[in-house]
């Protein structure tokens, strides 16, 4: 069973052909059921899959399965190969598992839509595309997927592309991809014509022989690097991701939150040995992780959008799974991305919930109370900013104590605050999160209490789910305090990274590190308690003292505005210019000309074309004389 | 006896022939569909005989048949290209006024005096081949007895044709004058050696391509085809432009296999047919701009096709030239299975006019179309594309960068000319006294419609299996 794991990228991309194709004519319930069970199918053979893996040995990793040569150009050639390994196999059961749930919690929530079919054919096309990505052998596939899952983030971001919002939403999301995307090509290129392949093992091998110069190999990090700012959403690219949730609130959940912009993470831990290597390469990436963690942390302070509080948060937390990348601790990186997958998109399945509950609306100051009349809803979504807040024994925990207890184990201790200080700011405005929706006075719309309910089974079943793994999933990564073979996670994914220059502190390091983090979650979730249910008045207070700070964050630093007075507006009015002087006078006059002159040639030519035997018999023998003449003389 | 049985797949297509022309004349029913299925299974047969000879390399008649593994190649191709015609024809002909059961029996004669033409190294026995082929070829022309415009172009086809082969043959006779020797390799050891004149052999040989440029349409001795191509019975101007063409061009490839750079006569021949391939680029892709006629688009589409091929045997690369007369097979056919899609009993509608909005109201023939008009224009991810890019880099690589230039420019003005046609069936709304209604009750043209769209694709997205055949059918030269 092991060997047919390529099987699981393509029955949800099987599935998504016969929806795009057929689906017009299939009956709804059909629709939801193909949809659900291709993932579920996928997720079963993934899990089969990763039993299956456990019993491998170490030395015949990865299992590769080559379907045929899907490029051959001289001495370059791509396989269309799928690889099974520890990283591939974690994310593959990520993308399987929650995009399961994720799939069934749509039944529900999209079940009234009228691009119900689209939908889904879109949702499976990007389970497709996102497994391609996760399991492909060679980086050129890995691009394949990487390009495919960006598509089905902007056809799905303007899936009401009615909406004039949505469609420019999706327009932004893909062309600031598109600016990353360029500095990937470009790293791949390098890989390429220096490796000559773009297997990874080939890449693991020339690397490890030091056949690339240590200036080469920072070059080509950096470069990939670059393109995972744009697909995981770090600075200076990070942008796209807040108006990215104007598409459906479980496509915000799948893509951006559990799956599509971890891609960045699963491709540095990918391309470890080039991280290792270059110590400068590792050291941008754990800044700009680090960065990006606090960075988009206080804009999520002052957000009122319930999902752009989440979409900051997102943003944030994969800045924390980069720092785990940049200080060397890959495996703790992935072990956030794999925790995070589970609470993040139970955070939003449970925000689509209460927006499912109140038609639609997602602004905090018209919620409020909300506790009472969602009985599932408010205990999951409690639990996901109780993981995310890094309270301790949830998973949440576990996974942002890992890093950070690395970062500060490799001595980046200016990494290390700015994680604890954004850990500080991540509890407080999850909890401000949960006390303007679920607590205090209800500041409901009448109209939108007539039809206030509790959502459908198939939209809670899921979250309970989600949030029992939210739960349980970080029993798996326990800290070296409980024993240095505690964490499973980290050996399992052994094989495939770089032997990390294990960095131990003392256990009452350790233990201090725990207790400092245990200490900030809890004074985040009580100042927020104060600001937001005991002294309501205290937050604007604050920002009558300090208006200048809270303008400041309210706008999102102002980049958003900056980015457009710098490239956008310049390149939109350049391109204008070109257009209305160069394009309209130099170059269609150009092409009319020679079109007339072309269309006259031809009239010339067809006249000799008479219709008369004597006339063609001439011809011929004009023409025979002529060529022999030319053989002779 | 042994050598008769290797010459089996040839025999079988004869046999068929005869076989046809016997059932006609027995049963003379109304219906003629039934001659078409005999004719399939004697092409089915024949081509199953030709995969049992693949990589034997059977030589008989003292050397002047050989079945090396290109003839086979060729023999399939061309029984595909036969088995496509016949689909074409079975509602065709009865439906305009061209119920003649010989119509089979001769297009099996004319694939047999093919496959004679590519499977002898012998020019006598080529030009016999070429005849059998010819003769059949004037005869289907004029299938559609009582229409004008088929009597013509069964006449001038027949008139010009035998102009060619006078040429043809005169030629032959000065080569062996010259040479003493008809076959191939001792045409081209004659070209090789010694330092004496070979004036007369010169002329004969530029006859001999005279000849051959007049049977695969290379300007300046291309003007029968446009006549002939809009008079002749649709299904048999699929035939014309795909077939004969194929057969004209294994020849050629055999004859300058090994030619080029031998001498200072070869350099002459080098340049002649440089400047024909030219000619016929761009002539062909000039005039066909004015047409407004869609079989005689297609026509002069063809003429330029010959042009590209041309540079390939320039180039002297063997596969990209099979690989292009493949691709070729499939695009053309499917334009003309199109072509002959929009007809009802009675009429046919030819004219660019008629196309109007065909693309929304029969979508299936309308996108099709589309497809292979693209491939013929070169673009990816079809054949088209691929077939072009293989004969254009072999021609860089050589150093014929010039020639290459003229061609993708040719190929250039082409684009117009194929995408009018794809703008009026979408993008244009059907003028309301122009009433088009089709008779879509056919399934054997769906059939080839089908089978080419998917030739057209799995060349230009996989030509791996292909690429990997015809490598093995050139590499026994």
């Amino acid at each position: 069973m092991t060997e047919s794991f390529w099987l699981i990228p393509f029955i949800p991309g099987a599935s998504a052909f016969v929806l795009a194709v057929f689906g017009r004519w299939l009956p709804k319930k059909w629709v939801s059921f193909q949809a659900c069970v291709s993932v579920f199918a996928s997720f079963v053979i993934s899990v089969v899959a990763w039993l299956g893996l456990l019993k491998v040995d170490h030395e015949s990793l990865p299992l590769v399965k080559t379907l045929f040569t899907w490029i051959a150009s001289g001495s370059f050639s791509a396989n269309l190969s799928l690889q099974l390994d520890p990283l591939s196999s974690v994310m593959a059961l990520v993308v399987t598992g929650v995009g399961f749930l994720i799939h069934v919690y749509s039944v529900g929530y999209m079940g009234h839509d009228k691009g119900y079919t689209r939908y889904f054919a879109y949702l499976n096309l990007f389970t497709f595309a996102m497994l391609i990505l996760v399991m492909a052998s060679n980086i050129v596939l890995m691009f394949v997927g990487w390009e495919g899952v960006g598509l089905c983030s902007y056809l799905l971001i303007g899936f009401w592309f009615e909406k004039h919002s949505a469609a420019s939403a999706g327009k932004k999301a893909f062309i600031v991809n598109r600016i990353g995307d360029a500095a990937f090509i470009l790293g791949i290129f390098f890989l390429i014509v220096h490796v000559g392949t773009g297997e990874f093992r080939a890449i693991n091998e020339a690397v490890h022989s030091g056949h690339l110069g240590a200036g080469l190999v920072t070059l080509i990090a950096i470069l990939l690097f670059i393109g995972a700012t744009g697909k995981s959403a770090q600075i200076p690219l990070y942008v796209w991701l807040p108006d990215a949730m104007e598409g459906p609130t479980p496509v915000s959940a799948l893509i951006h939150a559990a799956t599509m912009v971890t891609a960045g993470v699963y491709m540095v831990s990918r391309m470890n040995v080039l991280y290792t290597l270059s110590g400068e390469a590792a050291q941008i990436v754990a800044v700009v992780g680090a960065l990006t963690a606090i960075y988009a942390a206080t804009m999520a302070l002052t957000q009122n959008d319930i999902k752009r509080v989440l979409a900051y948060s997102t943003i944030s937390q994969i800045g924390y799974m980069f720092i785990g990348c940049g200080v060397g601790a890959y495996a703790a990186g992935m072990f956030h991305l794999y925790t995070h997958a589970f609470f993040k998109s139970l955070l939003f399945l449970a925000a689509g919930s209460v927006m499912h509950a109140l038609s639609g609306e997602l602004d905090m100051r018209k919620m409020g109370g909300l506790r009472k009349y969602l009985p599932l809803t408010y205990p999951t979504f409690l639990i996901g900013a109780i993981a995310i807040a890094g309270v301790p024994f949830l998973s949440g925990f576990f996974s942002k104590d890992a890093i950070l207890t690395q970062a500060f184990a490799h001595g980046q201790y200016f990494v290390w605050a700015l994680g604890i200080m954004g850990a500080v700011l991540t509890a407080f405005y999850m909890f401000r999160l949960i006390f303007l929706t679920f607590h205090g006075e209800e500041r409901i719309e009448a109209e939108a209490k007539r039809h206030l309910h509790e959502s459908p089974r198939v939209m809670t079943v899921p979250l309970v789910i989600l949030a029992f793994f939210s739960v349980v999933a970080g029993y798996v990564g326990l800290p070296v305090v409980f024993g240095e073979k505690a964490n499973l996670f980290n050996r399992f994914l052994e094989p495939v990274l770089e032997p990390a220059h294990e960095a131990h502190l003392g256990l009452g390091t350790e233990w201090t590190l725990i207790l400092v983090s245990v200490a900030v979650a809890i004074c985040g979730i009580y100042v927020a308690y104060v600001f937001y249910l005991k002294s309501p008045q205290m937050p604007h207070t604050l920002v009558r003292r300090f208006p200048g700070v809270y303008k400041l964050l309210y706008n999102k630093y102002y980049v958003d505005e900056a980015y457009d007075a710098i490239f956008v507006n310049p390149t939109v009015k350049g391109s204008e210019a070109v257009y209305t002087h160069f394009d309209l006078k130099v170059i269609d006059g150009t092409i009319d000309g020679t079109a007339e002159a072309t269309g006259l040639a031809g009239r010339v030519l067809s006249l000799f074309q008479s219709g008369l035997v004597k006339d063609y018999a001439l011809a011929m023998l004009l023409g025979v004389v002529i060529f022999l003449g030319y053989l002779l003389f | 006896m042994n050598n008769l049985a290797a010459l089996s797949p040839l025999l079988c297509v004869v046999l068929g022939a005869l076989l046809v022309l016997l059932l006609e004349v027995l049963f003379n029913k109304e219906n003629k569909s039934y001659l078409g299925y005999v004719s399939l299974a004697f092409l089915a047969g024949g081509a199953a005989l030709c995969v049992r000879s693949w990589n034997k390399l059977y030589s008989f008649f003292n050397g002047t048949l050989i079945l090396d593994n290109l003839a086979l190649f060729f023999f399939l191709l061309f029984s595909l290209a036969g088995a496509f015609i016949i689909l074409l024809s079975l509602k065709y002909i009865s439906d305009q006024e061209a119920n003649h059961g010989e119509l089979y029996s001769l297009l099996l004669l004319a694939l047999s005096g093919m496959m004679i033409m590519v499977s002898s190294p012998d020019l006598l026995v080529i030009f016999l081949g070429l005849e059998v082929l010819s003769v059949s070829c004037y005869a289907l022309a004029g299938l559609k007895r009582k229409d004008e415009k088929s009597a013509e172009a069964a006449l001038k086809y027949f008139l010009l044709g035998s102009f060619a082969s006078a040429f043809l043959v005169l030629g032959l006779a000065l080569l062996y004058g010259a040479a003493h020797s008809m076959v191939i390799s001792g045409i081209i050891e004659y070209f090789q050696a010694g330092t004496a004149s070979k004036t007369m052999g010169l002329i004969g040989l530029g006859l001999v391509i005279v000849g051959f440029a007049f049977k695969i349409a290379l300007v300046p001795f291309h003007m029968w085809t446009p006549d002939v191509y809009e008079g002749a019975p649709t299904p048999m101007t699929a035939f014309f432009s795909v077939a004969p063409k194929s057969a004209g061009f294994a020849v050629l490839l055999r004859i300058f296999l090994d030619f080029w750079g031998a001498s200072a006569e070869t350099e002459f021949v080098f340049w002649a047919l440089w400047v024909l391939s030219v000619l016929t680029m761009v002539v062909g892709n000039l005039i066909a701009l004015r047409q407004t006629n869609v079989k005689r688009i297609l026509a002069y589409s063809s003429i330029a096709h010959a042009g590209y091929m041309l540079v390939a045997v320039l180039a002297g690369d063997q596969s990209s030239l099979v690989f292009y007369l493949t691709a070729y097979l499939f695009m053309n056919v499917g334009a003309f299975a199109a072509l002959i899609g929009m007809s009802k009993k009675g009429k046919e509608y030819n004219e660019l006019e008629d196309f109007a909005g065909i693309g929304f109201k029969y979508p299936w023939i309308g996108g099709t179309f589309a497809v292979f008009l693209i491939s013929l224009a070169g673009f990816p991810p079809t054949a088209g594309f691929l077939a072009k890019f293989y004969v254009f880099s072999a021609a860089v690589r050589v150093g014929l960068v010039p020639l290459v230039v003229i061609g993708v420019l040719a190929s250039l003005i082409s684009v117009f000319y194929y995408l009018r046609i794809v703008v009026a069936m979408y993008m244009r709304e059907p003028s309301p006294d122009r009433e088009v209604t089709i008779d879509q009750e056919n399934p054997a043209l769906f059939l080839v419609l089908f089978l080419c769209l998917y030739g057209v694709l799995q060349l230009g997205i996989f030509p791996g299996n292909i690429l990997t055949i015809i490598r093995m059918a050139v590499s026994f030269l």
